[in-house]
């Protein structure tokens, strides 16, 4: 069922349109308590998302997301309801539309390029100033020093033939030519050193820059799979003979990756199991301390996680295929799977709509460049709060004035370079600062309302979907009385994050003020009795029970936000 | 049309001023209730790998051109310095799984668009290429995209 329901949202959302004729779907994201608690809008096309989010650095950004996973995060997860107008448009408009996301995300990257080039410059050098050890270097912790002469490493390096001993010297004058004034460029040089001097002294894998499977979850290999092993090893040390011959002052990195992860592939050779790098060691991670679910439900979690990770396998081990990207997924869905088994570091999981390649830091030694110390940490300062400033006048999140509504309206309008050309695109427009039109439901509105919206397509919630099976499987006023009250449900388990209540007031409208009443005394009694236990819990009752009274307020005005909300839905989309 | 629901909302989100849409982000430094859940990180990190494993929508495919094409179009806009050229390309390549950007079959149409896109002929291709050291081979991608991407 649940699989039929996905398909069908995927098809409302992908369907072929007549003739030369194209669509843009404008997504409306209802309400729900949490982030974005009063609703959240997207672009979709060609099964692409293209939305824009806030984050507690407080600014905006875009995010490309895969029909899937954003259906998935806010229908299932966050329980929100998703209806999409569909625009109907000529094809180069809505390449028009479409081109306009990358345009934002690069430009967003620069700047943020910038910012991060002016911090790294003040860590150094108040890092040499404070005699402290030097900040880590990108992919130097993916190989250890004190695992000198690894086997596999030492006839890779011999393969290779390359000058490293005149390539290590050429660093280290890089190196004695550096200034507090060109930090980038010291930084660059000592990533090659590192680089030049993993091959030469044949470093080793630092295990700690590995995934670290349980073995149930980690099954031998098949011949296929060595076959692509064999593949990629291959391919690696065409990759390191290519940067080995290339110009690029910033390549130690790369090789420092490539070097890695043919070590990697020889061990899985070796041993006869997958020995991966981890994307996620060393980077950045939101804090998440415990695991907020059921017994069963991580045991779903880890399952299908599990076959996730098989099918990327199976995938990307193919020996025909020897992309990078793919083989990047599959360190991904390593490290996935790691985190997930073990229920640790899961903060770490967080937005992968991005790729992420396995950069594990090390701390190298530098001697500091000649130059004014002083006067360079000055300087790098104020390029630091200059790239911060520039940060906030175009990117900083204001609630009426740029957030997830208004970044989207900007960028489908200035798609067209004029109102008219918007205009004549879409059949309508909808400016950028209109009065209200930071608020979802009256943009959703206006794009009904006044764009050439060809058709409207609705994505129901989980909880919608899991009440429309009950009520085919379970005829009757029970099962319904059952599910409306989080007390008695079998779809939804109350989550401290949803605050306290009592009755579910999305599926009703005449009976919403009674329920939101005795939504108001449930949370007000829990409030209380959270009061009494915030000795032991901190206080977290005591905020559900808040969060639960102020959520009652809307209900009373007939007005619904609060929807309940899942710490997880199972998935069929992966392979059992 | 709808204003009291409107002004309603409005009201309410005005309140609420750490519900904006929220980013469910690694680069988030401190503690967010609303994106915080485990499910969120396992549930969607999972369908996240699921869907980029095969890597064979055309969405995907044209992702990482698209974002390289616009990033060589803005960088030789703003006359970026010379260096700064190859920092930023391994940036975005790495955002896509890519780190020998130089490499890919992709990067040399997407270089080369990119520089048509910022009106570059081919002799400026040409020495946009010699300023960034390419190899002779990704030079003459580079310059036979951009000028098919011109005309």
């Amino acid at each position: 069922m649940r699989a039929r329901a996905c398909a069908l949202a995927l098809a409302l959302v992908t369907a072929a349109t007549p003739s030369g004729a194209a669509e843009l779907g404008f997504v409306y994201v209802r309400a729900n308590v949490g982030g974005a608690s009063g609703g959240h809008a997207a672009l979709v096309a060609g099964g692409s998302v293209f939305h824009v989010q806030s984050g507690a650095d407080g600014l905006v950004r875009l995010t490309r997301d895969g029909w899937d996973h954003f259906r998935y995060l806010y229908a299932d997860l966050q329980n929100r309801p998703l209806e999409v107008a569909f625009v109907a448009l000529a094809p180069e408009s809505r390449q028009r539309v479409l081109d306009a996301p990358p345009r934002l995300y690069v430009q967003q990257e620069i700047a943020l390029a910038r910012r991060d080039e002016a911090r790294d410059d003040v860590s150094w050098l108040e890092a040499w100033r404070d005699g402290r050890a030097l900040p880590e270097l990108a992919g130097a912790g993916l190989l250890a020093p004190e695992r000198a002469n690894d086997a596999d490493a030492a006839a890779l390096r011999d393969r290779l033939g390359a000058p490293l001993a005149e390539l290590t010297r050429a660093a280290q004058s890089e190196l004695a030519r550096a200034s507090t004034g060109r930090l980038r460029e010291l930084r660059e040089a000592l990533g090659l050193r590192e680089a030049w001097l993993a091959l030469d002294a044949a470093w080793g894998l630092d295990p700690r820059a590995l995934v670290a499977l349980p073995p149930e979850l980690d099954p031998p290999l098949d011949d296929a799979e060595r076959a692509g092993l064999e593949a990629r090893a291959g391919e690696l040390e065409r990759t390191l003979a290519s940067l080995l011959r290339s110009n690029r002052a910033d390549r130690g990195p790369g090789l420092l990756l490539a070097q890695a992860r043919y070590l990697a592939v020889r061990r899985s050779l070796r041993e006869n199991r997958l020995v991966l790098l981890d994307p996620f060691e060393g980077a950045p991670r939101m804090p998440v301390d415990e695991l907020e679910m059921s017994a069963s439900a991580h045991a779903s979690a880890v399952a299908h996680a599990a076959a996730v990770a098989r099918r990327v396998r199976a995938e990307v081990l193919a020996p025909t295929r020897v992309d990078e990207p793919g083989y990047t997924v599959l360190e991904e869905a390593g490290g996935m799977l790691e985190r997930v088994a073990s229920a640790r570091d899961l903060g770490a999981l967080f937005d992968l709509g991005r790729r992420r390649l396995p950069a594990r830091g090390r701390s190298v030694e530098a001697i500091e460049p000649t130059g004014d110390r002083d006067a360079a940490l000055r300087a790098a300062q104020e390029r630091f709060a200059a790239a911060e400033r520039a940060l906030d006048e175009r990117y900083a999140y204001d609630l009426f004035r740029r957030n997830c509504i208004t970044e989207l309206v900007r960028v489908t309008d200035e798609a067209f370079g004029s109102p008219e050309g918007t205009a004549a695109a879409l059949g309508g427009r909808i400016a950028p600062g209109e009065i209200f039109g930071f608020i979802p439901f009256v943009f959703f509105d206006a794009v009904r309302g006044r764009l050439r919206v060809a058709r409207v397509a609705r994505v129901p919630s989980h909880r919608e979907r899991e009440l429309a099976r009950i009520a085919r499987e379970e005829p009757g006023l029970w099962p319904r009385v059952r599910e409306s009250t989080t007390l008695l449900s079998t779809v939804y388990e109350p989550l401290p994050r949803d605050g306290a209540f009592l009755l579910f007031t999305d599926d009703v409208f005449w009976r919403r003020p009674l329920y939101g009443l005795a939504n108001l005394a449930w949370a007000a009694s829990y409030t209380a009795y959270g009061v009494a236990a915030a000795p032991f819990d901190r206080g977290a009752r005591a905020r559900a029970g808040l969060s639960g009274v102020f959520w009652s307020v809307p209900e009373l005005v007939f007005e619904n936000v609060r929807k309940g909300s899942f710490e997880w839905v199972s998935t069929e989309a992966a392979p059992p | 049309m709808h204003t009291s629901r409107a002004l309603l909302l409005g009201t309410l989100a005005a309140t609420l001023l750490t519900s904006g849409c929220q980013l469910i982000s690694a680069s988030i430094t401190s503690p967010s209730d609303s994106v915080s859940g485990t499910g969120h990180a396992i549930g969607g990190s999972s369908e996240s790998i699921s869907a980029s494993s095969g890597g064979k929508s055309d969405a995907d495919k044209a992702s990482y051109a698209n974002d390289m094409r616009e990033y060589v179009a803005s960088f030789v806009r703003s006359g970026g310095a010379t260096s700064a050229f190859a920092p930023g390309a391994t940036r975005i390549a790495a955002t896509h799984g890519i780190s020998n950007w130089e490499a890919d079959p992709k990067t040399a149409g997407a270089i080369g668009a990119g520089l048509a896109d910022a009106k570059q002929n081919e002799v400026q291709a040409q020495a946009f290429c010699s300023s960034q050291g390419f190899s002779s081979d990704l030079s003459k991608q580079v310059v036979s995209a951009a000028k098919k991407n011109a005309s």
